[in-house]
């Protein structure tokens, strides 16, 4: 009886995020392509063959939608003669591996040492903010150039190193919400019934963060993308053989004049997926503000009278 | 902090947001603008082998006592009218008359003496030591008003190809510090330097050769190929010295030239399984330079058989380039196999960004063809600093195999500034030991005339048929695009000098 | 306010601080600048008396203690490969970048209000759609290539720019152009937001129903608290400015802070380095500190504490 409700619930909740969506035409578009680029980031490589990846000296620069060729080289071809659809779709895996893993780190991290800060206060916090300050102080882009002039840019400390500059912002956040939450009377509860500073901090008040991070995660994907295709730019990037956007973006911006499309179109995938997570973060954030809600449901009960 | 700086920062920052308006940068008239990669960060002229400062300074500034001739690399006088070996160790040059300096100094023996004091001064890091005179001890003094001597510990039979990178500076040029307005005997006085902008020279009434043509030159820097290409394309530029070969893409404009660059993958011989032989053999043969010719590389270019170009005296006109054999390159790899060579071993490519144009291609391009003939390789794409930490002696103890791309500039006339430093048991670069070649380089380097041209000959064939401590790519071809309004041609010492007393208008 | 001036003050002082150690470190970590500077083929004699004679065989610490003695003459260093003093060639560099960030940031600023309160007149309205796509799509594009493209466009095939350099206004077009697409896009997303709020609020409702004209309540009465949030998200675009002045300068070849700190970095310049790290540092917290105090005085609630 009891599963039956729990499902009716699920099911009624799922109906509404759903016609939630449909109220907001741009942001169902969105997710449907945000949905599609991550199946191609998990399963396109594995479905390309080996032969569109493979250097081809006689279709370099291939020029795009010509149908002599395989439609695999419907976009053209890039400098080695590799075809951009082929490389594109390798290059998914890598920017979403990159720019999800930098963003979830720096979520996390920033997120813990947020509710820490917030939570504490003191001289902890203060400390938690200087750190904050510093990365803020410091245009990141250079900071990522000095750190990996150290280090390989190896996919692993691109990473990290993207994830450490957009860390503050989370912090800041965090740390803001937190210290409106702990004024509320139910952190007071616990802290008079005994729990501990942890429980507290990990049951009660970080569950209430995290749709705000979420949201900014969300807008802050595009950012890291943008950031990765810069440091490429420097040089100090990804390296070949693996491939990225952003790289391919950087690599096809000498061939402008002559074959347009090898930066054309990695260019117009990143902005496309920029565009998506930026406009499903602002439905996200109507739909989490409960003061805002309205303007998606209400259009929602319209239609279905 | 001084407060006092940053508010006249900002106030300055004010000023240059309203106060200049309006400023025409299009050249015209007699004076010309070039526009080079970089910026200088000095423009000392005892720094003039460095690319950036040679393209500004040599023989437009400041002159040498002797000029290669980018032709045949042979020497022919500039600011020596003649010269002659007295003995062993000693070399006189007589120094051309009637010059004077842009301060108004005669030349003279002893200006020109103080001078190359002052190139070699160890307490000053002048290019021109570190790279040429590092390790030769030599005196120069003064015989007579126009005629030097130099002498030196051990016999130096070029002294007068050495001599072409010697600037002269006038006597009152500070000692031991690099000069921002440099003093020389050359066509065009150094007029203004604004840091971050621009470098101007302007034409000496004074100049003791032909009045050349062009009044003043400007100097701009912009990073981007493409950027340069398009400054001489709207007319902001004359010449741009350098671009890509993607953005040469205008035949009235873009004139392709033999750069003195050579190309190659220097192999660590060191290190299994690269110490094998047929390994190396299958490197090279798994190579499709001529796939790669007119496509990554420019059409011009032309495939090496040794480290120096055919201009350079020891060049060894009789060797072929290896030809493209997968199939043979394969059965070499195999066979090595059986022996119990470990082939699969990984292999680190290491590649500069940028150390010529599509140089990430490229070697994307080698690590597919390598790949294909059954090696296991790993490209690291590395910026400058970084890779050079591999390139030079000290190696470190623990590396593993590696190739490294590199290239190789001698415009010089001689092998002699190759061959020690890349291939000699203790150059600086030499990742190869062989006896024989050492006794050679030795030989050679202190031989002359035919005798030297024939041991530098033997050197390169024995390393390119025996030792192969290269996989071998090419003699490379450099742009420059042109104005139309003005005549100049790009020549094989474009790389390290611009003589703008040679631009003519049309 | 005076005690919360100070409290600020001294806690940028810290984080500069900070900021400045960690720099001074990472870059000796990338390497003898000796390679760099000498030529390939110098000798290895020549190489060892030259790290003797700059210092660079030195332990980190003891180099740090030296520079430290410097520092306290008010000397921050002297460029090895301008040989200049740091200090001059950071100040030349700071008034070009200086001006860029103003220009584009004021442009950036008056855009987004514009647009932004127009956007937030009829939210999900025609004209809010159109905006956010075409905002949003632009701030997403790397800026790169961007640049490159709009070189090619503007001043190669329409001839109407020059191409890049610096000088009279036609040199700041694009310049400017590229710097402000960023921050438009997000601000005008901050604007509207914040304006959306400001609409529904209380006081407007009754400027509307007094008959105050609709210009006015939205010019006037809203925008004012609309600003707030705005001039917050602002300051923390400055950092983010200085981030792309890297990319500008570093293409259209103008000599600021961002491309001299980027050709330091590589050139292992590293009194240049830490004297205009120093610099942007003080730069960018004097920037927050002003907006914090624009801020109280715009804020009354602030102000009256």
């Amino acid at each position: 009886m009891q599963l039956i409700l729990e499902k009716n619930h699920l099911v009624n909740k799922f109906k509404k995020i759903f016609s939630m969506f449909m109220n907001d035409k741009l942001a169902l578009i969105s997710i449907i392509f945000l949905i599609f680029m991550v199946f191609l980031a998990f399963f396109g490589p594995s479905l390309i063959s080996e032969s569109y990846t493979k250097m081809n000296l006689r279709l370099r620069n291939l020029e795009p939608f010509s149908f002599d060729h395989h439609f695999m080289y419907f976009f053209g071809a890039d400098a080695l003669g590799r075809s951009m659809i082929a490389r594109l779709i390798l290059a998914t895996q890598n920017t979403m591996f990159i720019a999800g893993s930098a963003v979830i780190l720096s979520m996390t991290l920033g997120g813990i040492l947020g509710l820490i800060s917030g939570y504490y206060g003191g001289r902890t916090g203060s400390l938690i903010m200087r750190m904050a300050d510093i990365i803020m102080s410091f245009p990141s882009l250079l900071l990522a150039v000095i750190v990996l002039y150290m280090f390989d840019p190896g996919l692993l400390n691109l990473v990290i190193v993207l994830a450490f500059t957009r860390m503050p912002i989370y912090m800041r956040t965090a740390r803001a919400e937190v210290l409106e939450i702990r004024e509320r009377l139910f952190v007071s509860a616990a802290i008079s019934m005994g729990a501990s500073n942890l429980r507290i901090i990990f049951k009660h008040i970080a569950p209430l963060t995290i749709p705000t991070l979420i949201t900014i995660a969300t807008l802050d994907f595009a950012f890291v993308m943008l950031g990765e295709s810069a440091l490429s730019f420097l040089g100090v990037g990804i390296q070949p053989p693996e491939v990225t956007w952003g790289l391919m973006v950087a690599q096809g911006r000498n061939y402008l004049q002559i074959a347009w499309w090898l930066a054309f179109f990695p260019g117009l995938i990143i902005m496309l997926v920029a565009l998506s997570l930026n406009l499903l973060s602002s439905w996200l954030r109507i739909v989490l503000d409960p003061r805002q809600r309205w303007r998606l449901e209400n259009i929602g009960d319209k239609s279905e009278k | 902090m001084k407060l006092k700086n940053l508010s006249f920062a900002i106030s300055t920052a004010t000023i240059m947001a309203f106060g200049s308006l309006f400023s025409p940068a299009y050249s015209a008239g007699k004076d010309i603008t070039i526009v080079i990669a970089e910026e200088p960060d000095i423009v000392d002229p005892c720094e003039a082998t460095r690319s950036v400062v040679g393209k500004i300074v040599k023989q437009n500034v400041t002159e040498t006592l002797t000029e290669i001739n980018p032709a045949d690399g042979s020497v022919t006088p500039r600011l020596a009218t003649s010269w002659k070996q007295t003995d062993n160790l000693t070399w006189e040059f007589n120094i051309r008359k009637g010059i004077k300096f842009h301060d108004g100094e005669d030349l003279n023996a002893q200006a020109v003496v103080k001078s190359i004091n002052r190139a070699l001064n160890p307490k000053y890091d002048c290019e021109i030591r570190t790279k040429f005179f590092g390790n030769i001890k030599l005196k120069a003094s003064a015989i007579g008003s126009h005629t030097i001597s130099v002498k030196t510990e051990s016999p130096q039979p070029i002294m007068p190809a050495l001599m072409g990178t010697m600037t002269v500076v006038s006597p009152n040029t500070q000692e031991a510090k690099g000069v921002r307005d440099p003093k020389g005997t050359g066509p065009y006085l150094f007029n203004t330097w604004t840091p971050g902008q621009s470098v101007t020279l302007k034409r000496f009434d004074g100049y003791w050769g032909d009045k050349p043509e062009v009044e003043n030159a400007t100097y701009v820097w912009r990073n981007e190929s493409a950027v340069r290409a398009a400054m001489v394309k709207t007319g902001e530029a004359d010449i741009a010295a350098s671009i890509g070969v993607q953005d040469a893409n205008d035949p009235k404009m873009d004139f392709s030239y033999f750069n003195s660059e050579t190309s190659r993958l220097r192999i660590d011989l060191t290190r299994a399984p690269l110490n094998d032989i047929r390994v190396r053999k299958a490197m090279n043969l798994a190579i499709d330079l001529d796939g790669l010719m007119g496509t990554i590389f420019p059409k011009g270019v032309v495939k090496m058989t040794q480290i120096v170009v055919p201009s350079i005296n020891g060049h060894n006109p009789n060797l072929k380039p290896w030809p493209y054999d997968p199939a043979e390159a394969k059965r070499l790899v195999k066979a090595a196999k059986a022996d119990g060579v470990p082939v699969d071993k990984e292999i680190v490519l290491i590649g500069r960004l940028g150390i010529y144009p599509n140089s990430t291609e490229a070697m994307e391009a080698m690590h597919a063809m390598l790949t294909e003939v059954g090696f296991n390789i790993k490209i690291k794409m590395m910026e400058t600093a970084g890779w050079l930490n591999f390139l030079s002696r000290p190696y470190a103890e623990d590396r593993g195999p590696a190739l490294q791309q590199s290239q190789h500039d001698n415009n010089n006339g001689d092998a002699v500034f190759s061959m020690f430093n890349k291939y000699a048991c203790k150059g600086a670069q030499s990742t190869t030991c062989d006896k024989q070649v050492d006794a050679w380089i030795t030989e050679a380097t202190a031989a002359t005339g035919t005798k030297r041209r024939d041991t530098w000959r033997k050197v390169q064939k024995k390393l390119h048929e025996e030792i192969i401590p290269d996989v071998q790519m090419f003699h490379m071809v450099g742009f420059s695009r042109v104005n139309p309004r003005i005549k100049f041609t790009p020549t094989i010492s474009t790389n390290s000098e611009i003589q703008i007393s040679q631009v003519k208008f049309n | 306010m005076r005690q919360y001036l100070s409290k600020r003050i001294f806690s940028s002082i810290l984080a500069i601080t900070g900021l400045f150690v960690m720099v001074f470190f990472l870059a000796r970590l990338t390497g003898d600048p000796g390679h760099l500077y000498l030529p390939i083929d110098a000798p290895l004699e020549v190489r060892k008396e030259f790290s003797e004679k700059h210092g660079f065989n030195d332990p980190i610490y003891i180099q740090f203690g030296k520079f430290l003695g410097d520092l306290t003459d008010g000397n921050l260093g002297y460029s090895l490969r301008k040989e200049r003093p740091a200090i001059d060639i950071v100040l030349e560099a700071i008034p070009v970048t200086l001006s860029l960030a103003a220009v584009a940031m004021s442009i950036a600023l008056a855009g987004a209000i514009i647009i932004g309160s127009l956007a937030a007149y009829r939210p999900n309205g025609i004209f809010d759609r159109i905006s956010r796509v075409v905002s949003l799509t632009a701030a997403s594009a790397p800026d790169f290539w961007v640049a490159i493209t709009a070189i090619l466009i503007f001043s190669v095939s329409l001839g109407w720019l020059p191409t890049s350099g610096i000088g009279g206004v036609p040199y700041w077009i694009m310049p400017i152009g590229i710097l402000v697409i960023r921050p438009l896009g997000l601000l005008v997303q901050v604007v509207r937001g914040s304006m959306i709020t400001a609409l529904s609020s209380d006081f407007v409702k009754t400027a509307r129903a007094k008959g105050v004209k609709e210009k006015v309540v939205i010019f006037k009465h809203a925008l004012r608290n609309g600003l707030l949030p705005v001039i917050t998200v602002a300051g923390d675009q400055a950092a983010a400015i200085a981030n792309g002045a890297v990319i500008v300068e570093t293409i259209f070849g103008w000599p600021g802070i961002g491309k001299l700190m980027i050709d330091s970095i590589m050139q292992r310049d590293f009194a240049v380095v830490q004297a205009s790290i120093l610099i942007t540092a003080i730069v960018i917290l004097s920037i927050n500190i002003i907006i914090d105090i624009a801020y109280a005085v715009l804020d009354p609630r602030i102000r009256h504490k």
